[in-house]
């Protein structure tokens, strides 16, 4: 489902330049559940950025579902975000003047424009907001009227609204509380029984935990990986 | 959504929003009521001289000589499709009855039937007289009041408003008692009445070949390309002085601008989210210019209702005539522009936003 190849990550600083990324290779397989540790300024962003098509690598090569997305241009990037991967962000980062279900509708809105009825739409968001174990009293509220775990779910939901086969979450649990975050995990691994690959960035080891594998990141390089069986 | 999302962030900054409006509210009130200016400008003139362009004067060329036309150059004339209405005309003591004063006036001899094709809405009998409404007004003069000329008395049957044919200070009898007054039997100009405008051109070319073959013994004017010129003028002005207008909105597009690129920095990390869920370049391009689009509309449509109200104020009060069509005319240049304005002014904010790079919008906080 997600493959790097020799990737190399490079930024200029005057004179220097900075590896953030150094010859990585790495495969996570569909359905698979990806934790990424390291310590500060290991690359972990980084690696996630180049894996959801935000950020491009100085070399080597990149594959999402068996597309290589190095030579796409930005409209190329757009879609693969737009069909293939759905963000969670640290900060949730929800649009404020929107509500709970509008955002978990934007997806839709940059995906099908008119093409989709208002009614089809919020349907489907509604949908999501339920997958992501939102209770639908909720979904009119605006972001700043939600606790920061009913925030995050629905920024999970607004990451399912277009069905993406791949989630991608930086620290999705580093502005919560361990409990609710521990709840946020537990959403995360729920999602990838269902099918969902997920890869998920964090310092946390109890976080980690919740992956089939983590892979240990230094100074931008794969340092060692760690199998967890059982499950 | 795009258009509920732009009308969201406008509210979110609503005094800012509002100040950006209000430079397009004058911008666009100050073209279209300049424009409503030129055009009340332009009927007033119209409403004043419209009714003598379809005449062609005929003078003789004193230069040449020639003061006066005589019946044979009248009847000469008769051939064109035109009605030909000779004129006699002299300047004499007129005495006011009853007020005891005398005054030097302008009198004109016109056929009986001839007055009807010039326009002048009066009446006249062989005992009568009309004068202009600045003969009336100086002299205290209406309908129904005495003059005495010649120890002949006349009643005053009818005002006309002077105008270039018959100007200010001015009487009009008609030809039979100008005859009985003055036995005069020369005209001193010929008045063309041409019914259809396109024609003039035409009767104008073949007078001049009539009355001009050998010499040049007569000056002939069409007076439609005097008012030609006097709208061409008019219409020079009000482009200019729609063009002070548009420097308003010139200004008010460096406001929308400003505004725009204030909140593509403070909504940077917002940009970089939708670009992260699947919003392409063209997404946020087009988020901005519905914003913009949103001002241009509401400020361009309260702009234009403000310039109606001061349109009217102008063209009532300072040119007293009414507002017409060409009104609406101004009202939707003015919403053309300022919309246009709007939308042009928000392109570098939006295409700036577009090309943000997601990843540092992300991180920007
Ligand atoms: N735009 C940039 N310009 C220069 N250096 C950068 C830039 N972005 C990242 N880096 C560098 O790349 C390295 C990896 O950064 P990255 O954000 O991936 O680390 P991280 O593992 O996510 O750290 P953290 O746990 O603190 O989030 C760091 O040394 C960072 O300073
Ligand atoms: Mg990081």
């Amino acid at each position: 489902m997600i493959k790097l190849k020799n990737v190399t990550k490079t930024y200029k600083m005057g004179e220097e330049i900075i590896y953030a990324l150094k010859n990585i290779n790495l495969n996570i397989k569909e359905g698979e559940f990806v934790s990424i540790m390291g310590p500060s300024g290991s690359g972990k962003s980084t690696m996630l950025n180049i894996i959801g098509c935000l950020d491009k690598p100085t070399e080597g090569e990149v594959y999402i579902d068996n597309i290589k997305t190095n030579d796409l241009d930005d409209d190329g990037l757009t879609k693969i975000r737009r069909d293939k991967i759905g963000f969670v962000f640290q900060q949730f980062n929800l649009i404020p003047i929107l509500t709970a279900l509008e955002n978990v509708e934007l997806p839709l809105i940059f995906k099908y424009r008119n093409s989709m009825s208002e009614e089809e739409r919020r349907k489907r968001a509604l949908k999501c907001l339920k997958m992501a174990e939102l209770e639908e009293k909720f979904a009119n509220h605006k972001p700043n009227q939600l606790s920061g775990g009913q925030q995050q779910r629905v920024a999970i939901a607004r990451a399912l609204a277009n069905n993406p086969p791949i989630i991608l979450a930086d620290e999705p649990t580093g502005a919560l509380d361990s409990k609710t975050g521990e709840k946020i995990m537990q959403l995360l691994k729920k999602l990838n029984e269902e099918g969902k690959t997920v890869v998920v960035v964090t310092h946390d080891i109890n976080v980690a935990r919740f992956g089939d594998r983590i892979v240990y990141l230094k100074d931008g390089e794969i340092e060692r990986e760690e199998k967890l069986g059982g499950d | 959504m795009y258009f509920e999302l732009a009308k969201r962030n406008l509210k979110r900054n609503l005094l800012r929003s509002i100040l950006a409006l209000l430079g397009i509210i004058i911008g666009v009130a100050a073209i279209s009521s300049l424009g409503i200016l030129g055009g009340g400008l332009k009927q007033g003139i119209m409403e004043n001289l419209g009714s003598i362009s379809n005449y062609i004067i005929v003078f003789p060329n004193y230069q040449n000589g020639y003061t006066s036309f005589d019946k044979k150059d009248v009847e000469k004339l008769r051939v064109l499709n035109c009605e030909v209405i000779p004129i006699y005309a002299t300047s004499d003591f007129v005495y006011i009855k009853g007020k005891n004063r005398r005054i030097y006036t302008n009198i004109f001899g016109i056929d009986k039937d001839d007055i009807n094709y010039l326009n002048l809405k009066v009446k006249i009998s062989d005992t009568s007289a009309a004068v202009d409404t600045f003969f009336s007004k100086a002299n205290e003069i209406n309908i129904g009041n005495q003059l005495v000329i010649k120890n002949i008395s006349f009643r005053v049957s009818g005002i006309y408003n002077s105008t270039y044919l018959f100007p200010d200070n001015s009487l009009i009898l008609t030809a039979k008692t100008y005859k009985r007054l003055y036995g005069e039997k020369k005209y001193s100009r010929i008045i063309l009445y041409v019914r259809d405008i396109n024609n003039i051109d035409k009767i104008k070319k073949e007078t001049e070949r009539i009355l001009n073959k050998k010499e040049k013994k007569c000056i002939i004017i069409a007076l439609n390309s005097i008012l030609e010129a006097i709208n061409g003028v008019i219409t020079k002005v009000s482009y200019f002085l729609m063009g002070i207008g548009a420097i308003s909105l010139l200004v008010a597009g460096i406001g929308i601008g400003n505004v725009m690129l204030m909140s593509v920095v403070e909504r940077t990390k917002e940009i970089g989210v939708m670009r992260s869920i699947g919003a392409s370049k063209k997404d946020i391009i087009i988020l901005f210019l519905y914003e913009a689009l949103i001002l241009g509309i509401i400020g361009s449509l309260i702009g234009a209702f403000l310039s109606l109200f001061f349109g009217y104020l102008i063209v009532h009060y300072l040119l007293k005539t009414s507002l017409s069509y060409y009104a609406i005319i101004y009202m939707l240049i003015g919403i053309f522009f300022g919309i246009l304005t709007s939308l042009i002014s928000a392109l570098y904010p939006a295409y700036k936003a577009s090309k943000l790079d997601p990843i540092k919008a992300l991180r920007n906080e």
